[in-house]
């Protein structure tokens, strides 16, 4: 027997590991080529738009190192000193198609003497390219970012749309072993996420990359000299990017998992609030949240250390370079060998390099959470669990119903559970079969092995003498139409919930709903036919809910009808117009009813009863009743207590 | 100009921090000081070799400017780890605060609360606060103060000159004042459209079988395939705004640039400014962009923040019906006598009562059954017993004494209530059955999983109780999750007993046994059974029958059936099902 004191340390474990909370994806992964190579597949269509979104980049880089080389010929030409040699002045690269510009504007180049008139004019000129390069500039850039955005959501809505569709083929076994928020996770936030690499990952990357270059360049071709003396500060400023990087990470994660805690644990207790209150752990509970809250907050605080420490040091690593400019610089410019404008230059330009490094090291972390996302889109979209069917045919050659037989039928999700054991039996066109059995006897298993949700084990399932695996999906699944207990009613209108996406008219849904007695049920919405539905049906009753799904299955005009009979109970007078409906629907039509009600079972030209996985009795009800089995046994039961 | 009345609720929590924020502030000036002070040292530098004088002093100038950096880097340090630290505070303090504050309301504000809403004012609604109290005080602050400074030096280099430069970076502050709120609303209205691509998917998936057997996998297609074009569309109606945003700063920020080249540029040659003060200029310039787009992104986030403060407040302001006003402390719940005297209740936004005029009288050990349609009252009036919900009218006493006289605590401590949605956290299922039980031991949790007959199959799970049930119990099938929702119940030794339909997953034969079982538990245990299978009431001492929020039969099953009345005809209608399971 275990002691009490003993006990309680194992609770205090549980409770430590409870606390652990453990977030079942991975939040982030290193950048993976295999990975890289696949999503740059789906920008193949978009071939033109990433090339554009290229050049534009390329020449936005551009254009923007224009203006600090015009600040320094400004410096260097118009405003510099009539004391310093301008004549003298070797004119270089910009300097000299200034001068051609110049001259062919009619103005005298800069010398000495020149007047202020002179110089006023050549400032005009500059100032006149400066501010058309960045007219031109805004017009690229709104174009850039256009271009970029136009691309990542091209791209999102083709991969959305594929896994969409790749989902839609998958068979009824992998919505059996997949929860379904899971799966919605990677048709919204994943790919969601992807788009973010686009948009801003990896083409900006490139941008920020080229702009980065562009000034090393420039500053090179400038002063090579001075150049080399400033970027000594770049390997510093490389590995504190690096640490930062690293550490931010983590706590990045770190953050990201305790939200995620917060955010299940919140949830959980909105929804648990009744088993809360009336269990009176609010105390406890919000002891347990604010012990969680405070972990979130020293993650917080964790990674707003870091990033304290990142951007001052980077702030401090480009005045480091500043101050090397000034003093280096200085004595360049009293021994002659630079002058003010590159001082200008060289100073315009650092305040522009720093910023991209910053950067880079923020959008390596979006890579990374983005890589996750792609490895989980991609890996739904891997797995697949369609079933294997044959070619359709053309109209004329698809036969009537004749015949859908069982043969021994055997069915398992799990090899050591059988759900359902060597079942035969067969429907034929016109009659009305019905299935009775306790809960787990395989009941539903047989009307989604008949709809083909799953293939069976063993035996076969045959249609007019064909197996069923070898006809088309489509058109097997045509010839159905199915009712469940739990009605799915969809979030669009009435009329739309009962046309269910098929090509049927108006005039078909009322009629539909007449034969089912549900012609009130519009009358009751206040815009008819039109009226749109909440979640889950939740404005109608759950009787009216049975009617749509009715009317939904009739309106599509099947030649089966698939019906599993609702057990949830609805008031008396619901009940009997249901009832009314489903004799009505079954009247005439090939029907397989998994029956509840002594009523309906009554009616059938078969009865089928199942027990554990096997087909124990099968005949009419006087046939069973006089067999004096299970069902006989039932009948009786039903009769005493009338 | 500021919504600053919002906020005033927040006084508490503010007031704790405010050694902080004004240490924050003091940072906040030396930072910005310290900033300003490079743009006019790289100016005096100029001067220097400009003029030619005073060439000793460039060295000792960078040498300046480094240390003013280091006590920038220092202070915007310390801001940070003060003003933004501070603001995570008031962010935890606030949802510890919001928290408790859920815990003690009612039925009363959560019939009329979607949780989705309530999640969102935990996410969003805390953070935008959040941003106000952390990097709106800092950037705000450091704008006036960066402001002040520089200006001020700008100014007494030359006036019209500053004038002329602020002009483009007003424009900056204005278009991003401009075009950010519009960006939020139009982000906002994306939000909605990825929440309906969401909702499809999830109708999508969840009722695979009926897609499937309906044939309509390609029009599901087409239908997502408009929800996503229209959310691309909205998406690059959102780029667009952000394309101009950014081409504005970038407009901007270069046009003050150009404005001082040519009007700083026109005074030096007219001799009027030298070239070391159109450097110091030049420096500001480059040191005003940031804050300048920060004065305009400063304002949206306050803006966002009031109305998400104000969402906040509402909540909190919101208190409970349910209260221990009337409570007395000489009184206790000894025996579990339950009746209901012409109870009426009626929920606060609904016109229609979901109760009327119900009354009975259940003595100490008793038990009431309880049936009747879907929504004809049946979970409202278990909810009532431990004052979940406040009885509208009529009273409800237990052991002769009003419901309200029982401080909460000790009322709900006599009652256990099994809702119809089992409800399962994501803790070990040794912790789910014993939650609300401090001291249960492991015998205690054993035996009532056995009686709930759930003991074999805890044993058979991999790390038996202590196996961990996924997030609302998804790994668990619904019998097994509605059994340890009783097995927890039970635990607490409840004088009275609430099920709401708790056995429908379960088959009858079980439900018989598991309910037989209860009452050795606890004796005299007194149970109010919600149930759609009238076998687990037979033996009720009473059973009503509910419609429309009133009783419209009552009696034992006996005297029901043959009233030949609604009970009867409910009897006869059971499913064939339940008595299949009795044959074996």
């Amino acid at each position: 027997m275990i002691s009490r004191k003993n006990d309680k340390a194992e609770k205090k474990k549980e409770r430590d590991d409870s606390e652990d909370f453990h977030v079942e994806e991975v939040i982030d992964r290193p950048f993976s080529k295999a990975l890289a190579g696949r999503l740059l597949h789906y920008l193949k269509p978009y071939r033109l738009l990433v090339a554009s979104s290229i050049i534009l980049i390329l020449v936005n880089t551009g254009l923007s190192l224009i203006g600090p080389l015009l600040i320094k010929e400004a410096v260097d030409g118009p405003l510099a000193l009539p004391a310093q040699g301008i004549e003298e002045r070797e004119l270089t690269g910009l300097g000299q198609s200034m001068a051609d510009i110049g001259a062919w504007m009619g103005l005298d180049p800069i010398t000495v003497g020149a007047s202020a008139a002179d110089r006023a004019q050549w400032l005009w000129l500059l100032v006149g390219i400066y501010a058309s390069t960045l007219l031109i500039q805004i017009l690229m850039r709104y174009g850039e970012t256009m271009v970029l955005n136009l691309t990542g959501q091209n791209v999102m809505r083709d991969l959305r749309l594929q896994v969409f569709a790749h989902l839609q083929k998958q068979s009824a076994s992998f919505y059996h072993t997949n929860p379904v928020g899971r799966i919605v996770t990677r048709v919204t936030s994943d790919v969601e996420s992807l788009n973010e690499l686009f948009t801003s990952g990896f083409v900006t990357l490139v941008g920020d990359v080229l702009a980065i270059t562009g000034i090393v360049i420039m500053l090179f071709w400038t002063n090579s000299d001075l150049a080399l003396m400033v970027l000594s500060t770049a390997p510093v400023l490389l590995i504190s990017t690096t640490i930062f990087r690293k550490f931010a990470r983590k706590h990045y994660r770190e953050v990201r998992r305790r939200l995620a805690h917060i955010n299940a644990f919140t949830q959980e207790s909105i929804s648990g609030m009744e088993v809360i209150q009336v269990c009176r752990r609010e105390k406890e509970q919000a002891t347990r949240y604010s012990e969680i809250n405070g972990k979130l907050r020293n993650a917080h605080l964790k990674s707003i250390f870091w990033y304290a420490l990142f951007f001052p040091t980077v702030e401090l690593l480009s005045v480091v370079a500043l101050g090397i400019i000034v003093v280096q610089g200085g004595q360049r410019i009293e021994a002659g060998t630079a002058t003010f404008g590159e001082f200008f230059l060289f100073w315009t330009y650092l305040t522009r390099l720093f910023t991209p490094v910053r950067d880079l090291a923020e959008k390596y972390n979006l890579l990374q959470s983005a890589m996750a996302s792609s490895e989980r889109v991609f890996s739904v979209l891997d797995s697949d669990t369609s079933l294997s069917e044959g070619e359709p045919h053309s109209d004329e050659d698809l036969a009537p119903l004749n015949e859908i037989r069982f043969e021994g039928v055997s069915f398992a999700y799990d090899p050591k559970t059988p759900v359902l054991q060597n079942v035969s039996f067969s429907v034929k066109k016109g009659e009305t079969v019905a299935i009775v059995g306790a809960t787990g006897a395989g009941k539903s298993t047989i009307i989604n092995l008949l709809l083909r949700f799953h293939d069976p084990v063993s035996g076969s399932i045959t249609l007019n003498g064909a197996d069923i695996r070898e006809s088309s999906l489509v058109e097997h699944r045509e010839r159905f139409g199915l009712v469940l207990q739990d009605v799915a009613v969809l979030s669009r209108t009435l009329g739309e919930n009962i046309r269910f996406d098929r090509d049927i008219q108006r005039s078909k849904i009322l009629e539909a709903l007449e034969q089912v007695n549900g012609q009130d049920i519009i009358a009751r919405q206040s815009q008819g036919l039109d009226e749109p539905m909440m979640e889950r049906g939740r404005t109608l009753s759950s009787g009216e809910r049975q009617l749509v799904s009715f009317a939904r299955a009739l309106a599509g005009n099947p030649e089966i009808l698939v019906l599993d009979e609702a057990t949830s109970h609805v008031d008396t007078e619901t009940e009997t117009r249901i009832q009314a409906a489903i004799d009505k629907m079954v009247e005439g039509r090939t029907s397989v009813i998994v029956a509840h009600r002594l009523s309906t079972v009554r009616k059938a030209d078969r009865i089928l009863v199942l027990h554990h996985g096997q087909l124990r009795e099968s005949g009419t009800h006087d046939e069973l009743v006089s067999q004096d089995g299970i069902y006989a046994k039932l009948v009786k039961l039903q009769f005493q207590s009338r | 100009m500021f919504p600053f009345r919002a906020f005033r609720f927040l006084a508490p929590l503010v007031r704790e921090q405010r050694p902080i924020f004004l240490v924050g502030i003091v940072l906040i000036l030396l930072t910005s000081l310290s900033q300003v002070a490079v743009p006019r040292l790289v100016g005096l530098a100029i001067q220097k070799l400009e003029s030619g004088v005073g060439l000793h002093l460039i060295t000792p100038i960078a040498f300046a400017m480094v240390g003013a950096v280091l006590i920038r880097g220092l202070t915007s340090f310390w801001t940070r780890e003060t003003v933004i630290a501070s603001s995570r505070r008031i962010e935890k303090k606030l949802r510890d605060q919001l928290y408790e504050h859920i815990s003690s309301l009612d039925g009363s504000f959560y019939s009329k609360t979607h949780t989705g809403d309530l999640m969102s004012r935990f996410t969003s609604d805390i953070e935008a606060v959040r941003m106000v109290f952390g990097p709106a005080v800092m950037y705000s602050v450091q704008t006036a103060f960066t402001l002040i400074f520089a200006l001020s030096m700008m100014i007494q280099i030359d006036w019209k000159l500053t004038l002329y430069s602020l002009i483009p970076l007003g424009f900056l502050t204005v278009a991003i004042r401009v075009i950010g709120p519009k960006v939020h609303k139009e982000s906002m209205r994306a939000q909605e459209m990825l929440s309906g691509i969401s909702v499809h998917s999830q109708e999508n998936f969840a009722n695979a079988p009926v897609i499937k057997a309906f044939v309509v996998e390609d029009a599901e297609v087409e239908r997502m395939q408009r929800l996503s074009h229209d959310y691309f569309r909205q998406n690059l109606r959102i780029a667009k705004l952000r394309a101009i945003s950014g081409s504005a700063m970038w407009l901007f920020g270069d046009l003050a640039l150009v404005t001082l080249l040519l009007v700083g540029g026109t005074r030096i040659l007219s001799g009027e400014l030298g070239l070391g003060d159109f450097a110091t200029f030049n420096g500001c310039q480059l040191l005003l962009i940031w804050p300048m787009i920060a004065l305009g992104w400063v304002m949206n986030l306050f803006h966002r923040g009031a109305a998400s403060a104000e969402r906040l407040q509402a909540i909190l302001d919101a208190s409970p019906l349910v209260d221990n006003a009337q409570a007395r402390s000489d009184i206790n719940i000894s025996e579990g006598r339950v009746s209901f005297d012409k109870v009426s209740f009626r929920y606060l936004e609904s016109e229609r009562p979901a109760l009327e005029d119900v009354s009975f009288n259940l003595k100490a050990g008793g038990t009431l059954g309880i049936v009747g349609t879907t929504a004809s009252g049946k979970t409202s009036l278990l909810h009532l017993v431990p004052r979940l919900s406040p009885v509208s009218s009529g009273k409800i006493l237990i052991d002769g004494n009003m419901l309200e006289h029982y401080p909460l605590g000790e009322l709900r401590a006599a009652i256990s209530m099994v809702p119809q949605e089992p409800f399962l956290f994501s803790a070990t299922v040794a912790e789910n059955i014993s939650f609300g039980v401090d001291d249960a031991t492991h015998e205690e949790i054993v035996a009532v999983a056995r009686l709930v007959r759930m003991d074999q199959e805890i044993e058979k799970f991999p790390d038996g109780y202590n196996q961990r049930v996924g997030e609302r119990g998804i790994t668990l099938s619904g019998g097994q999750k509605q059994r340890l929702a009783i097995a927890r119940a039970i635990l607490q030794r409840p004088r009275i007993l609430l099920l709401d339909d708790v056995l429908s997953a379960v088959d009858s034969e079980t439900e018989t046994a598991i309910l037989a079982g209860l009452k050795d538990w606890t004796r005299d245990l007194t149970s109010l059974i919600v149930t759609h299978r009238l076998s687990a009431v037979t033996h009720a001492d009473e059973i009503v029958v509910l419609e429309d929020g009133r009783i419209v039969e009552r009696g034992t099953h006996q005297s029901l059936l043959e009233k030949k009345g609604r009970y009867d005809n409910l009897w006869k209608k059971q499913t064939i099902e339940s008595e299949l399971e009795d044959l074996e």
